[in-house]
């Protein structure tokens, strides 16, 4: 009889429920889809609610319930630190008690208050945090055998482990512990330049290319001792998070010579120089473990989870290394994707249950991680209908996507609703906003007027699988979005531009890198989706009709949603989206919207207040 | 006295009685729960270590609804741990989560904009 198997992750970062039935993923989303509040820590009562609809099971159907961390370790490691740190350490223990006691050991009160109640056979099984950042890059990855990295902020006491997954077992074989962490490491830099803490990272990934890595002897001269094997000790005398509510402390400042940059301020020479610096060190640490990795397992394959491994820049590094063969990177790899993890090992580790059999393809058993809710055309057009929002029908699909790829062709920008939605943090395709890479004005109209956010943030480019060669010197699939690579060099322009040292960001933004110049960052490297017909079907064919249209396999991919807001789920979410910026079209499915068509729109939220800053 | 202060001089007489004993114990280099800096001098090639206890790695199972389970498992954690000598610990704590568990705390959507996650 099968198994259905619950997977919960909560309490710290990106909440998120996943169901899988035996050995497949039946569903998985992030609660902030559903609440819209970026990376929302709490009880993902919503998400739950949604895995059991998408099932189709009462919740007397669990077998078990997984939950992706030990809440007794993390309190443990509280206790511990307090220790270690004394008197300095009680303000900080006066913050953390109440919430670690009052609400993060109580899981199995949230269980029942989610599923009504727990049976005397329904468990609560408690997998260790990196262990189910391990499960979840192994066990739906496409290989039998495998070496697992996991590496992210800090999860219970493990900051970064190395192991080896083979058929349905895995083991951890070496670990790094708190308070020593490659993730705070990162997360220290993102303050100090003036980011917002858990979500600023990727920002500061982006900006690393504007800047020299200057700082990198600094770095590992003080802040970090990086052995040969890319084991650390990070040197606490710089770090403020024992003994306080901020990441760095007066040490650090006094080492870069300043205080961190106030958020929103100006971004200058320095915080591109740090960025670059710190994305050095990172990129030198990931590859030092991919050896030792290699090294321990003898694997030709590497996966990887842990919200370390979402640094896509330093994944392309890696990969070009060519330590193992084949690289396979879990689209969730953050918080989200423990609660896959964790009902992962529920299947293979506690009931034995056989891998996905997409493994004996070779393929991975993610479905593209399009997981999450779908809206029929029914519902949508009943929703369009109750609110009078004009729009067209495009029943036929070849029409639909020929009357898209002439729009993309005009320089339109394009809401993109289609499928099921994303499970992890990359729009996919399934809620994107799309426009074309040729066109040089891009990045810069869908920061400013679409996404209202840095105009220094690059953009992604989604290309058709099969011309991937073509555009990027870049030989495997990437249809996560997991990976950087350079724009091919017969593509590029204006090599011999003399950069001098800038302040300006603006200028260097502008320049014309290459013939896709929306999705050329300012290194010369684009952050590739490769999209083909069996992941995605209609976004593959909307690309192939671009190329049809205008003999360019390449466009623009960026999340459906405004800066702040979570990627929309509904086709309301997707229509609000539409109205607050300026977009030009959205495509519900089979429905067309033009926005210069569109009542006038009375906005209930002052959104840009309501959605804070990332 | 209201609650808040209520619960913080809960949480400040755990710590005098039980956290800053063990504090002077790491003073007196008598007790260490992680290196502070690194020894860059150590002939050490590794920083890397062995996970400490299977069952704690991959996965367990806890009943944990009540303060005296709470407790039972902490005491459990700490002898897997090898740590027994913290054990005194376990009923104060179990009893101040049974605390913060009466007043039904909510948790913020929010997350801290200047510290990571991790309490």
């Amino acid at each position: 009889m099968s198994k259905y198997i619950l997977g919960i992750s909560a309490f710290y970062h990106d909440s998120a429920a996943c169901i899988i039935k035996d050995n497949v993923i039946i569903a998985a989303a992030q609660e902030e889809r559903f609440s819209r509040k970026k990376h929302d820590p709490r009880f993902p009562f919503n998400a739950i609610n949604y895995c059991l609809e998408e099932a189709f099971i009462e919740p007397e159907e669990i077998e078990l319930i997984c939950f992706y961390d030990n809440p007794l370790l993390t309190w443990d490691r509280v206790v511990k630190n307090a220790v270690m740190v004394g008197e300095a350490g009680l303000d900080v223990f006066q913050k953390a008690l109440p919430s670690v006691l009052g609400i993060k050991v109580w899981v199995e009160d949230y269980v029942k208050k989610a599923l009504g109640t727990l049976n005397e056979n329904q468990k609560i099984l408690y997998s260790g945090h990196h262990a189910s950042h391990a499960a979840s890059a192994f066990f739906p990855s496409p290989f039998k055998e495998a070496a697992i990295i996991t590496v992210d902020g800090v999860g219970e006491w493990s900051t970064t482990t190395i192991g080896y997954g083979n058929d349905t077992s895995m083991e951890i074989l070496s670990e790094i512990n708190y308070p020593h962490s490659l993730g705070l490491l990162y997360s220290a830099f993102t303050y100090y330049c003036g980011f917002r803490v858990n979500s600023g990272e990727y920002k500061l990934m982006g900006l690393a290319p504007y800047g020299k890595p200057k700082y990198v002897d600094l770095i590992l001269d003080n802040l970090i001792d990086l052995k040969e094997d890319g084991s650390y000790i990070l040197n606490m005398d710089y770090f403020g998070y024992l003994e306080s509510l901020t990441t760095t402390n007066d040490n650090f400042h006094r080492l870069f010579e300043g205080p961190p940059r106030q958020p929103e301020s100006r971004i200058t020479q320095r915080e591109m120089d740090l960025a670059a610096s710190i994305q050095r060190v990172i990129e030198i640490a990931v590859i030092r473990i991919g050896k030792t990795a290699q090294k321990l397992t003898g694997s030709k394959n590497l996966v990887m989870a842990g919200g370390v491994a979402l640094n896509c820049v330093a994944n392309g590094k890696l990969q070009k290394e060519k330590i193992f063969d084949n690289i396979w990177v879990q689209p969730a790899a953050g918080d989200a994707g423990g609660a896959l993890g964790a009902a992962l090992i529920g299947a293979h580790l506690h009931y034995k249950i056989p891998r996905n059999p997409m493994v004996e393809k070779g393929k991975d058993s993610q479905s593209g991680s399009l997981l999450g809710p779908k809206f029929s055309d029914q519902e949508i057009k009943a929703f369009l209908d109750r609110n009078d929002y004009p729009y067209g029908e495009m029943p036929d699909p070849k029409e639909k996507y020929q009357v898209l790829a002439s729009h993309l062709d005009e320089g339109k920008i394009i809401g993109f609703f289609a499928g099921r939605m994303e499970f992890g943090p990359r729009a996919l395709g399934a809620r994107s906003i799309i426009g074309d890479a040729r066109n040089a004005a891009m990045q810069s109209k869908m920061n400013l007027k679409i996404k209202y956010r840095e105009s220094f943030r690059p953009f992604a480019p989604s290309v058709l699988e099969e011309d991937c060669q073509k555009y990027f010197d870049f030989d495997e699939a990437s249809p996560y979005m997991l990976m950087v690579a350079p724009v091919h060099k017969d593509r590029l322009k204006n090599l011999d531009n003399k950069r001098e040292e800038t302040d300006n960001l603006i200028e260097l933004i502008n320049e014309e890198r290459s013939d896709i110049p929306a999705v050329t960052h300012v290194d010369y490297s684009a952050r590739i989706q490769t999209v083909n017909g069996e992941y995605n079907k209609p976004y593959f064919d909307l690309i192939s009709a671009f190329k049809e249209t205008t003999d360019s396999s390449v466009i623009v991919n960026t999340s459906f949603n405004v800066r702040g807001e979570p990627i929309v789920c509904t086709p309301n979410d997707a229509y609000v989206c539409l109205m607050r910026t300026e977009m030009d079209i959205l495509v519900l499915e089979n429905f067309i919207l033009y926005k210069e068509k569109q009542p006038e729109f009375i906005d209930k939220l002052n959104w840009k207040d309501t959605y804070e800053l990332d | 006295m209201n609650s808040t202060k209520d619960s913080e001089k809960r949480i400040e007489a755990f710590f005098k009685k039980y956290i800053l004993p063990l504090h002077q114990e790491v003073k007196d280099g008598k007790r260490s729960h992680f290196q502070l800096v690194p020894d860059r001098t150590a002939a050490k090639d590794s920083y890397f270590e062995k996970p400490k206890a299977k069952e704690l790695t991959y996965f367990t199972f806890y009943e944990m609804s009540s303060e005296e389970e709470l407790k039972d498992n902490l005491i459990k954690l700490w002898e897997v741990l090898g740590d027994r000598q913290i054990d005194e610990l376990a009923a104060s704590l179990a009893a101040l989560a049974s605390h913060f568990k009466a007043k039904q705390i909510e948790q913020s959507d929010e997350l801290n904009p200047y510290i990571y996650a991790m309490f």
